[in-house]
């Protein structure tokens, strides 16, 4: 059997708010295998963002294990020695709001975990520029500030700037929610090019529900800081129970 | 099983934080020493610059003192300063010549000297302020960083708050009186070999006690700047795997330098204006010359005039230079849009 390379267990995370204790997550299982598409979908504050930044370590989380590649990564009971930094250079992270870099050009976005986390010889860091920015078609942006960028094109720039890395797998956080419907088509087109031509491991957390039933290969229902419920991509449209048709309906009617 | 791990946390780039310091104060040792060996062992001389008033123990006696690296590393600041002093001998050299024929002041041999001597003055201000903005700098630089750094970092969190709060809450003239009256005969009273007779001079207390306090406000101005970063840029950092240390230095420090630019202006100015408060310790700078000559002439009025026109001078040219590097590092899709 081959290892999940993301696996989180009993996970659970309770965030410290000045009206007390809140849940974020909890019981929490999820298994990722290579090659896999998960599309991760559930309403506005149900824990989607908190569950992708917790199996990479970005927040810590309160109860459970997390396992990269098959080694444990993060124990809440018991202190892990690992290297958070190369762990997270092997996943991709991809946000709503893009965070380039705002004070370096695309290329210098891209250059920079190149050469300091890959550390990776110059020559080797100039193709793999040129490769990625073909990828996103944007070769022609390469000397532009993010600030000088359209949404869609810097969303791309970031998915350029995770590829770069080669990594293991990616996780998109509602890559196309700050986008408008135009814009929204040219980085799915991307996302879609990784699954076929690149055969890239993905978590999505998005409500384009076409795009996630066209290509993920499995869909896990968020609700209440819980899993409610996961399977194939036709549950999108055959729901398998009432509550599961409820809850897609409820989703669509407040996007 | 755990010994094969790819992830191991064994990476000697951890520990970046301390080593950049103790290699940045092993460098600043290094060049202070060869300035002091040219100086004291081979008698050269820069920019005219002798050895700042201090007799240093080093070459003279067998002995070599733990406290003499400090005042190497001081004595090296000044000579780097120093560099300056070239380029205001010129403008010394021309302001009177050039003034000797305006119309309003000067009227004979009495204002040549009069504002030679202002000159003169003005150039000590400007070292001893630029000097103390430098030295301020990496002072306030390691004071902010230690306090935004996530986790503890031994006691120096704490250190670093209260330097803060002292320097921010005690007048800049008492400061400046503690430095120049108070440290000397406490060093003295340490009956350290060598140092029975230490003193500061009057341009090293007002560099040491202007550089100390405008560290402290520095400091909150960076940190400010470093807090003013959305957290999405550390988060891509991390996510990237950069360390902390890297997210830092390539991520939000370059941001942060950038906003901070009107802030430390106005730092910066504060310091070439409130040098002028080193006259108190006797330091022999703009206002002290104004003073002095005030006294001498009965020309109140007019030299202070003067003084104050030097001060703008210099003052004013701080915010237009830094308003160009505003202007030139600015970041697309920061502030408000400029076409
Ligand atoms: N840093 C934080 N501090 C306090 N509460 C937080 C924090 N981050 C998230 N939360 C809370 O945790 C819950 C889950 O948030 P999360 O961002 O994971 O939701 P989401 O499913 O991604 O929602 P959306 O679809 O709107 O992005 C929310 O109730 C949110 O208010
Ligand atoms: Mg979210």
């Amino acid at each position: 059997m081959t290892n999940a390379l993301i696996e989180v267990k009993n996970l659970k995370k309770t965030f410290r708010t000045r009206g007390g204790e809140l849940v974020a997550l909890q019981n929490i299982n999820l298994r990722i295998m290579p090659g896999e598409v998960v599309a991760v979908i559930g309403s506005s504050g149900s824990g989607k963002s908190t569950l992708l930044r917790c199996m990479n370590l970005l927040i810590t989380p309160t109860e459970g294990q997390v396992y990269f590649d098959g080694e444990l990564i993060f124990n809440s009971e018991a202190p892990v020695d690992i290297d958070i930094d190369s762990v997270r250079k092997n996943i991709g992270m991809v946000f709503q709001a893009f965070n380039l870099f705002m004070h370096l050009t695309v290329k210098n976005n891209i250059h920079l975990a190149l050469k300091q986390v890959l550390n990776l010889p110059d020559e080797e860091i100039q193709d793999r520029i040129k490769d990625v920015l073909e990828t996103v078609n944007l070769s022609d942006k390469l000397n532009s500030y993010p600030g000088e960028l359209s949404g869609g094109q810097q969303q791309r720039v970031a998915i350029a700037r995770v590829l770069a890395m080669r990594p293991k797998l990616i996780f998109f956080d509602e890559p196309t929610s700050a986008l408008d419907p135009e814009l929204t088509g040219e980085v799915l087109e991307v996302m879609k090019r990784l699954v076929t031509e690149y055969q890239y491991t993905l978590v999505v957390v998005s409500h384009e529900i076409p795009f996630a039933r066209e290509v993920a290969n499995r869909v896990v229902f968020m609700d209440e800081a819980e899993i409610l419920y996961e399977g194939g991509p036709d549950t999108l449209v055959n729901p398998p129970n009432e509550r599961l048709k409820k809850f897609l309906s409820k989703i669509l009617s407040t996007r | 099983m755990e010994s094969t791990s790819k992830y191991s946390a064994i990476r000697p780039s951890k520990s970046n934080f301390g080593w950049w310091i103790l290699s940045f104060l092993l460098f600043l040792c290094g060049i202070g020493f060869i300035y002091e060996f040219s100086v004291n062992k081979l008698g050269w001389t820069f920019f005219g610059f002798e050895n700042f008033g201090l007799q240093l123990p080093l070459f003279s006696g067998e002995r070599a003192y733990y406290f003499d690296i400090v005042m190497i590393v001081i004595n090296f600041v000044f000579w780097v300063l120093s560099v300056f002093n070239p380029v205001l001998a010129i403008i010394d050299i021309i302001s009177p010549f050039s003034l000797q024929f305006s119309p309003i002041f000067i009227s004979g041999d009495k204002w040549v000297i009069i504002i030679r001597a202002l000159a003169d003055a003005a150039i000590i201000t400007l070292q001893i302020s630029l000097s103390s903005i430098a030295i301020g700098f990496f002072i306030a630089m390691f004071l902010a960083i230690v306090l935004v750094r996530p986790g503890r970092v031994w006691g120096l969190k704490i250190f670093s708050q209260a330097y803060i709060d002292f320097f921010r809450s005690t007048p800049l003239l008492v400061q400046l009186f503690i430095i120049f009256f108070g440290i000397p005969p406490m060093i003295q009273g340490l009956a350290i070999p060598g140092f029975e007779r230490f003193t500061f001079t009057y341009i090293q207390a007002a560099i040491i006690g202007l550089s100390l306090n405008t560290a402290a406000y520095q400091a909150e101005i960076i940190r400010g700047g470093i807090l003013a970063i959305p957290t999405g840029q550390t988060e891509a950092a991390r996510a990237l795997g950069l360390t902390t240390t890297q997210t830092m230095r390539f991520v939000i420090l370059p941001q942060a330098l950038r906003i901070i630019i009107p802030p430390f202006t106005n730092e910066g100015i504060n310091i070439i204006l409130n040098s002028s408060l080193a006259s108190s310790i006797s330091t022999w700078e703009l206002t002290r010359a104004a003073r002095n000559m005030s006294a001498f002439y009965y020309l109140a009025f007019e030299i202070f005039l003067a003084a104050a026109m030097f001060y703008f001078v210099m003052a004013y040219s701080l915010a237009r230079l830094t308003k160009k590097f505003e202007i030139r590092y600015r970041i697309p899709g920061l502030g408000i849009h400029h076409d």
